[in-house]
């Protein structure tokens, strides 16, 4: 085991911290910093960082990206929160939908998709939740009808982040309605653009808008099929499964402690109460252990190895210790810091109003809870 | 990072299981849960295992398998409930000290002063009741602030002013007016992150998460087959819940102590507060995950049929032999602090804003 980076991997990194601290990159991150509640179109910035090549590094050459191992993109990920790169749309695109896509697609919609989601040219959004179907994605009703060819798709899909900066959906819809709740499921690539798509905002609490997107009769080629036809729900599993490396809550967490520190630091200059002190202590220690139970995701996924028990741990500790240290920093900002909207206090705020969706995305905490108990048979076999 | 298990550490871990699956237990529900020390019945096995050769390096004779050894000897006797006669004489090898001492007085190293140590002619005098780790009369490695400075210091047996208290559990140790010469300064036990004291720490976190370990083993069984409501126990999600999120904590402590181990035994530059930190979720881990272990196996738990009493017993013990978690944890969090107070620093310097998160 090695718990440290080796000489290339801090070599990679610093030449990537180097890419990301170029005026061109640093301007293009002020301008898409969220100020009072205001969600900036970011695509601008993710176009000048694939210019960079940073999107998709692990991806192979062909598809856009520079063929380095998978570990090399989670460095590359958290440089880019690091720099203050707002992350959703890589999440979204290339680490969810992208990665999917490596993993299920064709040689055919590799080709067609990949390069322009690596060159940070086009996006894609996660269409799986609907009103009635949240954790329990089997209760989906968007159904796909066989159209000549191909099929047109209906139903309505909620909650979804980016949508409207969006041009391509990873939707899951039912191919075999009558096939039995986990059965009879596809995975569908929809063009955002097509006849049949409107793409409402869903306001809510965060900076992040919700998305509806009704699909009324949209048409789809068999080329748009991901998988085998009826196969969806064990691919949906996988790609949760991927999903959920924690990774993208363990830098919130990096980041909402920090903006903590600062404003604590402003705000008492001198040493603070002890039980500040002995909370700060508290978060470092959760967040060092967090670090190596994402790591231990990634790792195992670096050599192809999805643990659904591992990923679900790392889901559960990094979402939850995000949300407590946005909680608990939401009373650190002064009045003054407030009124002068420092960017600590500006942080934390929008922290605070982002913090309940954490437990929620990508699988409740329940449902890693959930996931955690089939260990339990396997028990006392325990490898450090 | 690659965290890929180690085949060597994971080996070594089944000839431990196997090994301290025959040491004896004691399943009195009154009186010590476990005999600690040298006399333990576990110390049999480590000398059988040539276990005191596991951290010793090859130039002294040993295996140099480095710490991360030593915190899973720790670890296993921990999830055996078994006492701990391996971490005396681990701190002793680290400060070249022979083995057979006792360890005591190790609770109030973060804050107090367990054992006042008052200047004399040539040494020190000794004055206090302080948690020490064996009942039979060894000499004592105790750990006192001297000068101002955390040491530590030999007590042999017949040392005046000493007596040994073994009614209670853990036993004490008291002092009156013990005399000691310069001599007797075994150590220093500074806050190097790689020092005798940070390695101490590991080990003790190490042992911590054995105990968590270990009850949640118990629990996990237990609830899995005890029937009420007609189910298992463990199909009740208040019950299965509550054991997924003790999963998660274990899961989380066994990262930190490993990690720990790993940095020191790599000689990292980021070691820092990682005993400290280390020692202080084991802590808290081993009592809050035995405390819901004990609910859930319900009043049996608290009678010698499943043995989980003897962890209950234990993690009150051993989460404070260390130190206080809360003083352990503010020391961390005043290292944090500083380290993003000079960040702040730096960045003023430079004329740039400070920096949205620091790497790790």
């Amino acid at each position: 085991m090695r718990f440290g980076f080796t000489e290339d991997q801090q070599r990679f990194r610093t030449d990537v911290r180097q890419a990301l601290r170029s005026a061109k990159i640093r301007t293009a991150v002020a301008d898409v910093t969220a100020t009072d509640c205001v969600e900036p179109d970011a695509r601008p910035l993710y176009c000048l960082l694939g210019d960079l090549g940073l999107l998709a590094v692990h991806w192979p050459a062909e598809f856009g990206g520079a063929d380095r191992p998978l570990t090399d993109a989670a460095i590359v990920a958290e440089e880019l929160v690091r720099a203050g790169v707002p992350d959703t749309l890589h999440v979204n695109t290339i680490q969810i939908v992208g990665q999917f896509l490596l993993m299920a697609g064709s040689a055919e919609q590799k080709r067609r998709h990949l390069p322009a989601l690596a060159r940070g040219e086009r996006f894609a959004s996660v269409l799986y939740t609907e009103p009635d179907a949240g954790s329990d994605l089997g209760s989906l009703r968007t159904v796909a009808e066989p159209d000549g060819d191909g099929y047109r798709i209906t139903g309505t899909k909620v909650l979804n982040l980016k949508t409207r900066f969006a041009n391509l959906g990873l939707c899951a819809a039912r191919t075999t309605p009558e096939a039995g709740k986990y059965q009879g499921i596809s995975l569908f690539l929809i063009d955002l653009g097509a006849p049949g798509v409107t793409v409402t905002v869903m306001p809510g609490i965060s900076d992040e808008q919700f998305h509806r997107v009704d699909l009324d009769s949209v048409p789809v080629s068999a080329d748009d099929l991901l998988g085998l036809r009826d196969q969806g729900w064990a691919l949906l599993n996988e790609a949760l499964a991927v999903e959920r490396t924690g990774l993208d809550h363990h830098l919130k967490s990096e980041c909402w402690l920090q903006a903590a520190l600062e404003a604590l630091i402003q705000r008492v200059p001198d040493a603070p109460p002890d039980a500040y002190l002995e909370q700060i202590g508290r978060w470092d220690g959760a967040l060092a252990a967090d670090e190596v139970l994402v790591w231990e995701v990634l790792t195992g996924l670096a050599a192809d190895r999805i643990d659904p028990v591992v990923a679900a741990i790392a889901k559960y500790h990094s979402s939850e210790l995000a949300q407590s240290i946005a909680l608990w920093a939401a009373d650190i900002p002064s009045p003054e810091q407030r009124a002068n909207r420092t960017r600590a206090a500006v942080i934390l705020d929008s922290a605070y109003r982002e913090a309940p969706g954490l437990t929620l995305s990508a699988g409740t905490s329940e449902v890693m809870l959930k996931i955690i108990t089939t260990a339990f048979d396997s028990m006392g076999q325990e490898r450090c | 990072m690659d965290l890929t298990p180690d085949p060597l550490i994971d080996e070594l871990r089944t000839v431990l299981r196997a090994a301290l699956a025959r040491v004896p237990v004691r399943f009195e529900v009154h009186g010590a849960p476990v005999t600690d020390g040298a006399s333990g019945p576990a110390r049999a096995m480590l000398d059988q295992l040539g276990a005191a050769d596991f951290e010793r390096p090859c130039s002294a004779g040993g295996l140099d398998l480095g710490l991360t050894a030593g915190v899973l000897v720790s670890e296993e006797l921990g999830r055996a409930a078994c006492g701990n006669p391996y971490r005396a004489d681990a701190m002793a090898a680290d400060v070249g000290f022979p083995t057979g001492a006792a360890l005591a007085g190790l609770e109030a190293l973060p804050i107090g002063t367990g054992v006042i140590a008052t200047p004399r002619a040539g040494g020190w005098e000794l004055t206090g009741a302080v948690t020490v780790d064996d009942s039979e009369p060894r000499t004592l490695l105790v750990a006192v602030r001297a000068g101002g400075h955390p040491t530590l210091v030999a007590v042999p047996p017949g040392a005046p002013g000493r007596s040994l208290e073994t009614g209670c559990w853990p036993p004490v140790v008291q002092l009156a007016s013990t005399p000691i010469a310069e001599t007797d300064v075994v150590a220093r036990l500074d806050d190097s992150p790689t020092g005798p004291l940070a390695r101490a720490r590991l080990r003790q976190a190490a042992y911590l998460l054995g105990i968590a370990d270990g009850a949640t083993l118990i629990t996990v069984r237990h609830t899995g087959v005890r029937r009420q409501f007609d189910t298992t126990l463990r199909d009740l999600q208040a019950v299965s819940f509550s054991l997924a999120r003790a999963l998660v904590a274990l899961r989380a402590t066994r990262a930190l102590v490993y990690r720990g181990a790993w940095l020191v035994d790599a000689g990292h530059d980021q070691v820092g507060t990682a005993p400290v930190v280390t020692l202080a979720m084991a802590a808290e881990t081993a009592r809050d995950v035995v405390r819901v272990c004990m609910q859930n196996c319900g009043a049996w738990s608290m009678t010698a049929e499943l043995g989980l009493h003897r962890y209950f017993r234990l993690a009150a013990a051993e989460s404070n032999r260390y130190g206080e978690p809360a003083a352990l944890w503010r020391l961390a969090g005043a290292a944090r602090l500083d380290s993003a107070r000079r960040a702040v620093t730096d960045d003023d310097e430079r004329g740039l804003v400070m920096a949205v998160s620091q790497p790790r």
